[in-house]
């Protein structure tokens, strides 16, 4: 069976320590003041002393049904052999129309290259030499898990077993490969 | 007898543009002939082409032949905070790309936090300094110039011989962040004869050390959160302080269904995980004594550990007699059934539970009674050497004494250093008087804010000259201006450090050292469950040249000043390899792991099969036993036995100003790093909606904070995550030095808003002041 | 040509290298050479030669040189960072790509970073420096290469930082440097 990539995200297990928002920058290169991924917090959420907070991890959610892909006029945009959505930057022209189609915010033009630019697995750099995204590796409340959910012995398809997934704005008909379990979490 | 033209010759060897320039020079008399003699040197005739030196001669090679985009792994140690995690260090081209944890390291499995992430963005910053700097100005005006080394070494070690005739050595303080640089800066201290030499873990963990040490006769005892199945905190917050392999135990054990308590008037990370008990401030010693009611009235201690292990355990439970539930509910603000029913999860969960010792400890002056009294409880609870409890640290001399062990105990070797002279007089904060609390105060620390407190009142005498090393007391030590008026006063300061912090900004000399990914460093033992020995080496070459590794700053300035038999080493590598050689590693072993540890060893927890295994070998109290009543702390301070203390409340219209840690930043250390500087430029103060709504106060808006004496400006954050009679901020920011551009007057600096109040045993207090907030 | 060319590299040079005695003592022969040389420099030549009469001795006048070099280039308000790669690379950091490629330009050209004063390579005496022994070996063609895919960019975004600075000399210089380099071009000099 082809392979199916997907990032497991556990809410619960996020501290928010922004060390996979760092390792993606420099992983990836990315410029001053812009981020292929972040954990921001969401809360303190209620009314003192009965409060709760999670973080929720901003990302391109790779969708199979990817807006960003159907509206850029020059194919810039595009699914990789795997299904996964890349943007391969000699061939963008900076237009904004991903930007502006992507119902998660997700994208952003790069400073450097002018060209449109998001969160990618880590593909080229690590995933196709065997490695775990960076963001992943680096992962200190053990939240991130990322492989093949059709393989049943990886970390993603034993998670996705036990426990009930979501993705963002699934009313959209999106089909991320972001899964997101709020167990534990009060939203 | 060599002739002049001899002498030209053999000195044109050496620097023939000097030789030229003195010749021929002289501002007036040769007009138009500087440039052309930098040029072409003497005489029009071009020996060699040379300019200013910034450039020579060589043969040309093709542009890019270096580079091969290959990328190697050093692996060394993390200096973005001082808990030296090992790392992996990916270098493409002889530049550092990218920093992840060391997977050869268990316990951290590759990962490394955000800060260990951005280390490449402080080694590539341009705002680092760069070379040796000495005052022109007033002291904080910003006037320097860089000098030579040997200018920097020669002026301090006049001035410092100055002092050392005038006032004795004693009147010349050291104070370090504590880290394996202190070998070699400690070395200066003890070699003038000051006996005035500090750690900065008066304002950190010092409280616990006392404790520690007034109940086991040994620091050395860590907790082993991973396979816990209850914690609670008591103002601990491991998911924003970060340590490493800690903060990954504590997600373990939650994982694997531990219950977290945090106890914090502040609504933190760790707290958003677990039960938050939002307590009432410095009133954390009434809520432990009342869980000890509670527990002896349910008669659920360890009655056998407390007899095998402990003595004094009669006094506590009279003292704790009438600490009840509803007593602590007044004082503490937590229901009494709150407090009832921890102490019962607590004693159920037991010995897998963990009452924790806390981190930055010093809340109240008599914080290490508070230690204390949570270590009696974990005592009490025999949670100690089995897994899920305390344990001690297993370094190899501990596991030396264990016959089943000893074979994992490899000994680090030590560096011989001639006797140093015995200090004519006693420290200026009491550290090792018997009868007076500085008794308990450890010798390697003292209390760290007693020194700008002796600049300034001479008492017990003057501090004339103080030496900093990547410390920043400015900020990190309390009362900020209070600090600086002391730093003014000085005849001497010396700071060395990797940016122009706000302490280095009075300094007279200041020292450029080299980052932690450009240098070797002091083996360091990092034994936990297990021994553990981590090695930093340099990854790359020194970024700016001129800067240096601080083994070697103190080296050449101990020459300099007639000191340098007390660094009997060569380099580094030669260093390094004498601490490894007993114990059978090399520094070639060290240099492809970054970390050894024994391998096949499993945690070592010496009661883990045998609860009445004797723990004689690792207690160092009388009869080796674990002391709840000390004779030690009764003759210093007349409190062999915790007592309450009752602290002010803060009045109506008063919030009591707390602090705390976020995980992207090191306390007073990473404000400017780039990329961290980039994530949290600066902090604001928390404060309850509440209370916000009554003064009028909204989320964002400008707001004045004042505890009376001083103000500092800031923003608010409005949130329900705090009391409504505390108000709280991020530590480390509202810099004020210039030289941190990106961080400069950006947020609030705590330390500013609270007096320099010195503990019962030395510790600064972090949590006794009291602020009002309007709006700006 | 080249003589002149080099001779006003590296004037400009010990301008913008850290401040050292022997240039701080023939300022005054700078002065002249740029006002010979770049008539279209006479004002600033005022306040600059103001400045040498202000400190006549050369200690007061090396420390009033750090002064402004320090916080200007190194440390503290930082007005204008000294080293390209900050302005070309993403991140603002050292040692980027441009110093590399700045490296790699010396060393095609037979130099390295001496020993005497290191320097970072993309550091802005330091260009200027190679320029100088560039002229002076008669080196145009590589010389012009460097002055377009180095140097001038490098000028366009850091003299008007230094300009703005107000720092005199420094200021100065870099407004006589200006004139020299990048608006010279308009006049097919």
């Amino acid at each position: 069976m082809a392979k199916h990539y997907g990032m497991v995200i556990q809410i619960a297990k996020c501290i928010g320590c922004q060390a996979c928002t760092v390792a993606c920058k420099f992983q990836n290169k990315v410029p001053e003041g812009q981020y292929r991924t972040m954990s921001p917090a969401v809360g303190p959420i209620g009314t003192y002393p009965n409060v709760s907070m999670h973080f929720g991890k901003e990302a391109c959610q790779m969708c199979q049904n990817a807006l960003c892909v159907d509206v850029c006029p020059t194919k810039a945009s595009h699914y990789d052999e795997n299904g996964l959505v890349m943007v391969d930057a000699d061939k963008c022209v900076g237009c904004r129309y991903c930007l502006a189609a992507c119902p998660y915010d997700a994208r952003f033009i790069n400073k450097e290259t002018g060209a449109a630019d998001k969160y990618t697995f880590c593909f080229e750099e690590r995933l196709s030499k065997g490695l775990q995204p960076a963001c992943v590796s680096t992962c200190l409340g053990g939240s991130l898990s990322f492989g093949d959910v059709n393989d049943p012995n990886s970390d993603v398809a034993k998670i996705l077993g036990k426990s009930k997934a979501e993705f963002r704005l699934s009313e959209l008909g999106t089909k991320p490969r972001i899964y997101y379990i709020y167990d534990g979490v009060v939203k | 007898m060599l002739t002049p033209v001899v002498i030209i010759l053999k000195i044109c060897e050496n620097n023939l543009k000097k030789l030229v320039i003195f010749l021929f020079g002289g501002k007036g008399v040769n007009r138009r002939q500087f440039i052309k003699r930098a040029l072409y040197g003497a005489g029009g005739t071009a020996v060699a082409i040379s300019g200013f030196g910034a450039l020579t001669k060589a043969a040309p090679k093709p542009a890019l032949a270096t580079a091969t985009n290959e990328e190697t792994t050093v692996f060394s140690s993390c200096e973005m905070c001082r808990n030296q995690c090992p790392v992996a260090v990916k270098v493409v081209d002889g530049k550092v790309s990218k920093i992840e944890g060391n997977p050869n390291d268990s316990g951290f499995g590759g990962v490394i936090c955000a800060r260990g992430n951005s280390g490449p963005s402080m080694l590539y910053d341009p705002q680092r300094l760069k070379k040796p700097m000495i005052r022109t100005g007033e002291r904080g005006s910003g006037k320097y110039k860089e000098v030579s080394w040997d200018e920097a070494y020669t002026y301090i070690a006049e001035k410092v011989k100055e002092l050392q005739q005038k006032y004795g050595g004693e009147s010349v303080a050291f104070a370090s962040r504590k880290g394996p640089h202190d070998w070699f800066f400690r070395a200066i201290g003890k070699g003038i004869g000051s006996p005035n030499i500090f750690s900065h873990e008066a304002t950190c963990p010092m409280t616990r050390s006392v404790a520690l040490h007034s109940m086991f006769g040994s620091e050395a005892i860590a907790a082993d959160y991973g396979n816990a199945k209850y914690i609670v905190s008591v103002g601990r917050n491991w998911l924003e302080g970060i340590h490493v392999a800690q903060t990954r135990s504590i997600m373990k054990a939650i994982d694997n269904g531990a219950k977290i308590v945090v106890l914090d008037p502040r609504f933190s990370v760790t707290a958003s995980k677990g039960e938050w008990i939002p307590i009432k401030g410095a009133t954390d010693l009434a809520f432990v004594m009342a869980m000890a009611n509670v527990i002896i009235a349910d008669g659920t201690y360890d009655k056998d550990f407390i007899e095998r292990y402990t003595s004094g355990f009669d006094k506590w439970q009279v003292e704790v007699k009438d600490k009840t539930p509803e007593w602590a509910e007044k004082e503490t603000g937590i229901p009494k059934d709150t407090i009832i029913r921890i102490a019962r999860e607590f004693v159920k969960h037991s010995p897998k539970a963990i009452l924790d010792f806390g981190w930055r400890t010093g809340i109240t002056p008599n914080d290490y009674q508070l230690r204390r009294a949570i270590m009696f409880v974990n005592m009490m609870m025999g949670n100690f050497e089995v897994p899920g409890g305390y344990y001690h640290k297993k370094y190899a001399a501990v596991l030396k004494k264990f016959p089943e062990m000893s074979s994992y105990a490899k000994t680090l070797g030590d560096i011989y250093q001639p006797a140093f002279p015995k200090p004519s007089t006693y420290r200026i904060d009491g550290t090792g008087i018997k009868g007076i609390p500085g008794q308990l105060i450890p010798e390697g620390d003292g209390a760290v804010s007693q020194i700008p407190e002796s600049i300034l009142t001479g008492q017990p005498y003057p501090i004339k000259g103080w030496f900093v090393h990547r410390f920043n007391p400015v900020i990190s030590v309390t009362e900020s201006d209070r600090i600086i008026e002391a730093l003014k006063k000085l005849d001497l300061l010396v700071v060395c450090d990797i940016y122009m912090t706000d302490t280095a900004m009075f300094a007279d000399v200041i020292l450029p050292e080299c980052s932690y990914l450009e240098r070797y460093d002091k083996v360091f033992d990092m034994s936990g469950k297990t021994p553990k020995y981590v090695l930093r080496q340099p990854a790359v070459e020194l970024v700016y040249p001129d800067t240096k590794p601080s083994w070697q700053i103190y080296k050449e300035l101990a020459v300099k000043m007639g000191l340098g038999h007390y660094f009997p080493y060569e380099d580094m590598e030669e260093f390094i390899s004498r601490q490894l050689a007993p114990a059978g590693l090399t520094l070639d072993y060290m240099k492809q792991k970054g970390v050894w540890t024994p391998e096949g060893m499993k945690p070592f927890y010496i009661r883990a099969n045998d609860h009445t295994a004797s723990l004689d070998d690792i207690v160092h109290r009388t009869d080796s036993k674990i002391e709840f009543y000390s004779e030690e702390v009764e003759e210093a301070t007349k409190q062999g036995i915790p007592k309450y203390e009752q602290y002010p409340q803060p009045q109506e219209g008063e919030f009591r100003f707390v602090q705390g840690k976020v995980a992207v930043h090191t306390n007073a250390g990473t404000a400017n790093v780039p990329v961290l500087n980039e994530l949290m430029p600066e902090n604001s103060l928390w404060i309850n909606q509440e209370s916000a709504n009554k003064l009028g106060i909204r989320e964002g808006e400008d707001i004045i904070i004042s505890n009376g004496k001083y103000e500092h400006k800031g923003k608010a954050k409005v949130t329900q995550g705090i009391r409504p009679d505390t108000v709280f901020c991020y530590h480390g920011f509202g810099r004020i030095s210039p030289g941190l551009k990106r961080a400069y007057g950006k947020g609030i600096n705590g330390n500013k808003l609270i007096n320099n109040v010195i503990g019962e045993v030395g510790n600064v207090c972090t949590s006794m002041s009291f602020v009002t907030v309007k709006k700006a | 040509m080249n003589e002149k060319t080099a001779e006003l590299y590296l004037s400009f040079a010990g301008i913008f290298h850290r401040p050292h005695p022997e240039v701080a003592d023939n300022l005054e022969e700078l002065i002249e050479l740029w006002q010979e040389e770049i008539p279209e420099s006479k004002v600033y030549i005022k306040e600059m030669e103001d400045y040498c009469q202000e400190y006549p001795l050369v200690d007061n006048r090396l420390n009033a040189l750090w002064e402004h070099y320090i916080p200007l280039f190194e440390v503290g308000d930082i007005e204008a960072v000294p080293y390209a790669s900050v302005y070309f690379d993403d991140n603002g950091l050292v040692l980027g790509r441009e110093a590399e490629e700045v490296r790699g330009f010396y060393r095609s050209c037979g130099y390295e970073i001496g020993n005497e004063r290191q320097e970072l390579p993309d550091h802005l005496a330091v260009e200027l420096e190679f320029l100088a022994l560039l002229a002076s070996e008669g080196k145009i063609q590589q010389l012009l290469e460097f002055e377009e895919n180095h140097l001038k960019p490098f000028l366009r975004l850091v003299l008007p930082l230094i300009i703005k600075s107000k720092r005199p000399v420094y200021s100065n210089a870099a407004k006589i440097l200006e004139i020299w380099k990048l608006n010279s071009d308009r006049k097919g000099d």
